[in-house]
């Protein structure tokens, strides 16, 4: 109602105006007086507590959670096709700069019949920079195709982006499989549409990826090269590419690091186990750890036990890694938790696992006991989330 | 809630309390409605559309087949593009960029831009909710239609772009094709099936130019037509799949 009254009034001004100033014989425009295409978005207030932000890749959105109270504060769509899928697959926030950066993958852009006919390729991939007040888009960057993961680096303000192009690989031979790696330093530039993408060759269908905390190294899970590769961000020179596991064929898809306890997890999906790396340039495995079903993306809950999700069946497992024993192993039932994605740990102690669902019907997140693993809580999310990434106040 | 003062209104009352307008000068209201009735709101010499193309001002029983929303209102909703965008500049400039081919988007602070959402404004308070629009991704064999209402459907369906069947009469432009022959004739179409090319069919009609197809067509949702209805567009079209 205050902005009609506004509009209202600023017509009156610009009548008064118009009536004042129409004695001009050339015909002019009169430019509109009030707040045009107002921001009516609802903010979602990060100081009032923790927030949880959820990409859902099969509606394009981004589910917005009080992860304190365990709900859901709001529902936003991201991307840039109104109708297509752009696949959101990963959120990163810079809280320093109040913005969120999120990959679009587009998923489906090889898929039709009639499009690969007309001689349809690949659509490339984009990052949005969006103001992490309301998630609106303040701007974006072109990537490559199947733009995948995201790591943000606080140490250097900057962000790299992972292509999980399945497709380059298997129509290539050699280094022409390598996807690009993507740096982009400072990641704000992206929000000023100001920003330059560092392109790299990195290895064959690149996955996840993490920075050490100063920001000197980028590990990264090579899926289609079968390793974890070591890369200098400053110089993008890869230092070493190292087997991901101790089989012949590992698969490795999703990784975490923990700069403070020097290891990096690397989840492999053929052999269902996750490898312990030591965090050096040339990392030495120092464990395989073997689940139920396809690791995802495990947490620490201390300096000795990991918490591992679990696909197919649906699961979580405990391991003391002073042991490498598994301590603890629960299993979802699917209307409770379908294909377990990742988990975090809060600063407060709780235990949150993203459930990606069944991919065409939403998705939660749920939130466990980390003593026991039951599920304490659930919340809904959009459709086919992986991962959450979490504002602490 | 109390009545809403048709915010055109208002401002010519003004206007008149004030001795009057020159008839040289012309209000952000009338520019926008110029911009929304003209293809003045792309820059491009590809463009054919203007917003009536696609879109009605308000609803009407029974319902528009135009493949947009109605826009009275658009000022007051939330989201738009069957909730796929939040910004109403932004759904704006995807017709611009996709339909009119406009290489750059509108700001806020254009003068076009804010013309066009004094016209848009002046048309509250029309229909607040969000417009239910929605893709038909999956396309299946549809069964035969009802040749009757199938050209009855393509008169208010099809034409307006496409002019009359078979001749194109009175379409946008000669860069749309005519129905349905420039479209069983493209050379890439050689190979298909009359199984397929009713696929195509009903594809480009689903889909428009998204979803991995192309050119400037927007896509008609399950609300605009049902399924029952593009058989009989079909039917009409003579692409029988047989």
């Amino acid at each position: 109602m205050k902005r009609r009254l506004r509009s209202e009034l600023s017509l009156l001004v610009a009548g008064a105006a118009a009536a004042l100033g129409c004695s001009s014989s050339e015909p002019r425009q009169a430019d509109y007086k009030g707040v045009a295409y107002p921001n009516d978005r609802p903010s979602f207030d990060r100081r009032a507590g923790r927030i949880g932000y959820v990409a859902n890749r099969n509606d394009d959105t981004v589910s917005v959670l009080d992860l304190d109270a365990m709900k859901l504060l709001g529902t936003v769509p991201v991307g840039r096709d109104p109708v297509d899928i752009d696949g959101p697959r990963h959120v990163v926030l810079d809280t320093e700069n109040d913005l969120a950066y999120i990959a679009l993958s587009y998923p489906f852009s090889e898929q039709s019949p009639h499009a690969l006919i007309e001689g349809g390729t690949q659509r490339a991939g984009y990052v949005e920079a969006l103001d992490l007040d309301d998630l609106s888009v303040m701007g974006d960057l072109r990537v490559d195709p199947s733009a995948n993961e995201l790591a943000f680096s606080p140490s250097l303000s900057a962000l790299a982006v992972s292509h999980y192009d399945v497709f380059r690989a298997l129509s290539s031979e050699n280094d022409d499989r390598r996807a690009n790696l993507v740096l982009v330093d400072p990641a704000r530039d992206i929000a000023l549409d100001d920003a330059t993408a560092r392109r790299s060759p990195l290895c064959a269908v690149p996955a996840a990826m993490a920075f050490s905390a100063d920001g000197s190294r980028l590990f990264v899970a090579c899926t289609g090269d079968d390793a974890l590769v070591v890369v200098d961000p400053r110089t993008e020179k890869v230092l070493s590419s190292v087997k991901a596991g101790e089989f012949q064929v590992n698969k490795p898809y999703a990784l975490v690091a923990d700069s403070a306890r020097g290891r990096v997890l690397l989840s492999n999906q053929v052999t269902k186990a996750v490898s312990v790396f030591d965090m050096s340039d040339e990392p030495a495995m120092l464990a395989s750890l073997p689940v139920l079903g396809p690791p995802m993306f495990p947490v620490w809950l201390s300096d000795s036990t990991i918490a591992v999700p679990f696909q197919q069946p649906s699961g979580v497992s405990l391991f003391d890694l002073s042991t490498n024993q598994e301590l603890l192993q629960a299993l979802f039932p699917i209307e409770d938790c379908e294909n377990a994605a990742e988990l975090s740990l809060t600063s407060d102690g709780r235990l949150l696992l993203v459930c990606e669902g069944t991919h065409y019907q939403p998705g939660s997140v749920v939130e466990l006991d980390p003593a026991t693993l039951e599920i304490r809580a659930k919340v809904a999310v959009g459709v086919y989330p992986e991962r959450m990434a979490i504002s602490e106040p | 809630m109390r009545a809403p003062i048709p915010a055109t209104g208002f401002g010519l009352l003004c206007c008149a309390l004030l001795g009057g307008c020159s008839a040289s000068e012309k209000t952000a209201v009338a520019r926008g409605q110029e911009l929304f009735e003209s293809k003045a709101l792309s820059p491009s010499r590809l463009n054919d559309y203007t917003c009536v193309s696609c879109h009605d001002l308000r609803a009407s029983a029974p319902p528009s087949k135009k493949p947009g929303a109605p826009l009275a209102g658009a000022t007051l909703r939330s989201r738009f593009w069957g909730g796929q965008e939040a910004d109403l500049l932004h759904a704006i400039n995807a017709c611009r960029g996709y339909f009119m081919s406009a290489s750059q988007p509108l700001t806020a602070d254009d003068t076009d831009a804010r013309a066009l959402y004094a016209y848009l404004e002046s048309l509250e308070p029309g229909d607040d909710a969000e417009q239910p629009f929605t893709i038909v991704t999956d396309i299946a064999a549809l069964p035969r239609g009802d040749v009757i209402n199938g050209l009855a459907l393509y008169a208010q369906a099809c034409s307006t772009c496409h002019g009359s069947m078979h001749d194109g009469r009175g379409r946008l432009s000669e860069r749309v094709p005519i129905l349905p022959e420039d479209t069983i004739n493209e050379p890439t179409h050689a190979d298909f099936t009359p199984r397929v090319m009713r696929l195509v069919f009903t594809e480009k009609i689903r889909h428009g130019l998204f979803l991995g197809y192309s050119g400037v067509m927007p896509p008609f949702s399950a609300e605009t037509l049902s399924d029952g209805e593009v058989s009989d567009v079909l039917e009409a079209l003579g692409v029988l799949g047989e």
